[in-house]
């Protein structure tokens, strides 16, 4: 089936008549490893400005590819990436991504203080305002206690939730957690649900990868899924629902997987 | 999780980049901070080795050389080997950073950030 993105706005208009433009414009992505295998096709994404946009598939898809390419962690073969109409290799654009890899990638040389401080120094934010920030970030995702730890001595929970502090750090406009809730147990998962909602509702653009399709169907507007490096739906939860006579995610996730693929 | 509201704004898109500090300067910061920490392997192994060359060819071998160009073995050979132990220290923390290339948030800021924590900090 051809990738179909009606339902989706491309720019943001505020209540003041300015347009904003897309949190991430992606256009003829491609990404070919030097091994030959293709990654990502050609790849068209939009997402506009204060969406929270989920992007599910099966495992080597592309998304964690699509999410290296975005922060500039992968180099991409061919195809443009913008991000609030910055380039996203630019400053300005790595200023407004923050990150929360799938992996635990925490740096086991420093505390956890110190992460998230160096974290926000690495985009530019001065020392003062940084420990401030940590501060506050330690306090909401009840870290205060474990500041001079090491993350080695932090349960998964708590390291989980030191990655997306950290994420937070610089005061990010667009968001991306990749698999956030993968190992995590129920009470995390609800408390991350409910701060990811709350990101959103004051201006966060979200991206989202998981495989828990009931996770993108109660916090997502807007959905794509990618099978074989390619969009293969894209629209809002709704949208695709009744695009698939479908009652669930769930049902639209095996309907448009079912389909056989062009590639 | 509590005063969540409070932290949770975030940045204009069109503002222009601007640094309060350099990220190459907290890079180097971070570097320097991790080469003390672990202080054990970056500094007290390398000064040991280097130690034990002194010993073993300034004093033990460099008692059977009369000496070069009228300078007697061991001060001869003591400027090479602490030159020596720099290179080494600043070589072997250095050369981590290319695969730390991929982990920041500016990397054409990463790897010279990397290098030069790793060779400034040398024991020497």
């Amino acid at each position: 089936m051809a990738h179909e993105n009606l339902d989706v706005p491309a720019a943001k208009i505020d209540s003041v008549g300015t347009t904003t433009p897309s949190a991430l414009s992606i256009r003829g992505l491609t990404k070919t490893y030097r091994g030959g295998f293709t990654a990502l096709a050609d790849l068209d994404l939009e997402i506009p400005d204060g969406v929270f946009f989920g992007l599910l598939g099966p495992n080597g898809a592309g998304k964690t590819t699509l999410i290296g390419s975005i922060c500039n962690l992968l180099r991409p073969t061919a195809g443009r990436i913008r991000i609030f109409g910055h380039d996203h290799d630019s400053r300005e654009a790595r200023q407004l991504v923050g990150l929360a890899e799938q992996d635990i990638n925490l740096d086991r040389f420093l505390h956890v203080e110190e992460i998230l401080v160096y974290h926000a120094g690495y985009h530019g934010v001065g020392r003062r305002e940084a420990r401030r920030r940590a501060r506050e970030l330690m306090d909401v995702f009840r870290l205060a206690t474990k500041a001079k730890s090491p993350p080695a001595a932090l349960s998964g929970g708590m390291q989980r939730r030191l990655l997306i502090a950290r994420a937070l750090m610089h005061r990010p406009r667009l968001l991306i957690l990749d698999e956030p809730t993968a190992g995590v147990d129920v009470e995390l998962r609800g408390e991350l649900w409910a701060y990811t909602r709350q990101l959103h509702k004051l201006g966060t653009t979200i991206l989202l990868t998981t495989h828990y399709l009931e996770e993108a169907e109660a916090l997502c507007d807007q959905i794509a899924l990618l099978r074989d490096g390619r969009i293969v739906a894209q629209g809002s939860t709704e949208g695709l629902r009744r695009r698939y006579r479908a009652t669930t995610v769930a049902e639209v996730y095996k309907t448009v997987m079912a389909e056989p693929t062009t590639r | 999780m509590s005063n969540q509201l409070a932290v949770a704004e975030p940045r204009p898109y069109d503002a222009p980049y601007r640094a309060e500090r350099p990220a190459f300067a907290w890079l180097l910061e971070r570097e320097v901070l991790r080469f003390l920490k672990i202080w054990y392997f970056t500094v007290a192994g390398h000064v040991m080795s280097a130690l034990l060359f002194v010993v073993v060819f300034g004093f033990a071998l460099g008692g059977h050389i009369s000496g070069v160009n009228g300078v007697p073995y061991d001060q001869f050979i003591l400027p090479g080997l602490a030159g020596q132990a720099v290179i080494n220290v600043g070589y072997i923390n250095g050369t981590p950073a290319c695969s730390m290339l991929a982990a920041t948030a500016i990397s054409t800021t990463c790897w010279p950030a990397h290098c030069a924590g790793g060779s400034s900090t040398s024991p020497w």
